[in-house]
């Protein structure tokens, strides 16, 4: 009896081990598909639908995010959303108020307009192909993320930035702010698919990297969802 | 298990079981089981090649799982073995303060001279192997490669051609043209790994770091990716990575504003 019952435990033992194996791997699976795992998310964001996608880029989260119990009211943000849903092969018109100074971008590539129709963009109504990197405030880039059952899709806008003493000249919800500058451009989506867009001027805190040669402020806004980095859902 | 007369437990002290001369049986058939699969599916596991260097990483898989498969074997065989055989069972009376320790252990010298032994020698031999192979790839580099000049930043690899005047976020590379990277990083640690290409190097931030010269030898799409997490979006920091014809190379350069009369020399393409 007692060989028998030693030998059941025995085996619910290894059921039990093999069950929680298990649900661990499923849980994992879970979790590693689960986007909205990727930073805070604040209540603030929205979705833009249509073929015309409207945003601003603000140097605070005063206006977007709130001052009362925002997490971080001094962060520069996108807004009024970061993520944006637009419809599959279509030419998307993307306009962008840029409200913040210029801060030099470490990389000259993305110094250059690239993967929008015609290579080319709008800054307050006059054609821009490139810019000086010092001259970049933000970038609106979009990549695709690794998933081959998505089409290649890659667009990078340098967005000028307002001059460093420029007075405030507009208010925005009770808040000050330079005349905007106001940069349009154009792309064609593909097929449906999830794509992620973020800014590479470095505008953040030095929390990614802090230290580096004093040059890495990738931290912060930059690398929180919600901000400075986004979702592009093309249905 | 010192000895291969040990008692089968519950068995009675007279009957002599030769448990190490099972163990090492169990472990000899499996190992010859678990190499043959290594070999037969390492060319299914491992990666594309697209050129030496990458084959060269891809038989370094094999050879090393190979040898690595017997020693974890052993360890795993014996522990597999003691569990099941030498497991403690509870006692006749029920009491399981009745149970008694097993024979405590004795060191062997000649075992523990063989174990040192033989992973001594598995350790020597492997440092030798990629040495060998560091040696292979570093010497008499070919002249004139493409130099690539490569920049990891959250989250994004961007490539340079100096030569070419080209700048892309896609690593386009001619057929059989000896290719040299240059790798470095606008912020964190990154690691740039090419599949196909058998490149892997760290991209520091604040200096320029330059690959063993490769020669892609087999045309395709093949991808990067970063090996050093790096933050929010490490997963998405890869890149697609064409291997194309001469022609279709000097192409691209043109479709990107570069000089294709700077593409030089094919060797073959």
């Amino acid at each position: 009896v007692e060989s028998s019952e030693g030998a059941s435990r025995h085996v619910l033992g290894i059921a039990i081990a093999l069950f929680v194996t298990a649900a661990l791997f499923v849980l994992l699976v879970v979790l590693v598909r689960a986007d909205s795992g990727l930073g805070y998310q604040p209540a603030a964001v929205r979705t833009t639908t249509g073929a015309r996608v409207t945003l601003s880029v603000f140097p605070d989260s005063m206006v977007c995010h709130g001052s009362g119990g925002a997490p971080h009211p001094e962060w520069v943000t996108y807004c009024p959303t970061t993520s944006i849903k637009v419809p599959a092969n279509t030419v998307v018109t993307v306009t962008v108020l840029q409200y913040d100074s210029a801060t030099a971008l470490h990389n000259p590539f993305f110094d250059k307009v690239r993967g929008t129709v015609g290579d080319t963009m709008t800054v307050n109504g006059k054609p821009m192909q490139q810019m000086s990197a010092d001259a970049a405030g933000h970038t609106f880039t979009i990549q695709t993320p690794p998933n081959a059952n998505e089409p290649q899709l890659f667009v990078n806008v340098p967005l000028l930035g307002t001059a460093e003493s420029a007075p405030n000249a507009v208010t925005v919800n009770g808040n000050q702010y330079p005349k905007p500058n106001v940069i349009v451009f154009q792309f064609k989506t593909g097929a449906p698919g999830i794509y992620v867009w973020h800014c590479y001027v470095p505008c953040g805190t030095g929390l990614a990297g802090d230290g580096i040669g004093g040059q890495n402020n990738f931290g912060g806004p930059m690398a929180t969802t919600g901000f400075m980095s986004g979702t592009l859902t093309v249905t | 298990v010192t000895s291969s007369g040990a008692s089968e437990p519950g068995t009675g002290a007279g009957v002599e079981v030769p448990h190490v001369r099972r163990v090492l049986r169990l472990w000899g058939a499996l190992s010859v089981i678990c190499v043959v699969l290594v070999l037969l599916l390492g060319s299914i596991v491992n990666p594309t090649s697209a050129d030496s260097a990458a084959g060269f990483a891809n038989l370094t898989n094999v050879l090393f799982t190979a040898m690595a498969v017997p020693v974890g074997l052993f360890v795993w065989v014996f522990v597999g073995y003691s569990v099941v055989v030498f497991r403690a069972r509870r006692p006749a009376s029920g009491n399981v303060e009745d149970l008694e320790d097993g024979p405590p252990l004795q060191a062997q010298p000649g075992q523990q001279v063989a174990w040192l032994a033989v992973t001594g020698a598995l350790a020597i031999f492997l440092v030798g192997w990629g040495m060998f192979g560091f040696y292979k790839q570093t010497t008499d580099p070919p002249a004139k490669p493409l130099v690539v000049e490569v920049t990891g930043q959250q989250w994004m690899w961007t490539y340079s051609y100096p030569a070419l005047g080209v700048q892309s976020n896609v690593l386009e590379l001619p057929l059989n043209r000896p290719v040299q990277f240059r790798v470095t990083s606008d912020d964190v640690l990154h690691g740039f790994d090419v599949d196909g290409l058998g490149v892997l190097m760290d991209a520091n931030p604040g200096w320029w770091a330059t690959a063993p010269t490769v020669t892609p030898n087999k045309l395709g799409t093949y991808s990067t990716r970063c090996d050093e997490l790096c933050g929010l979006y490490h997963t998405y920091m890869w890149s697609q990575v064409r291997v194309v014809s001469s022609s279709d190379f000097s192409a691209w350069v043109t479709a990107n504003g570069g000089n294709p009369s700077a593409v030089g020399s094919t060797r073959g393409a």
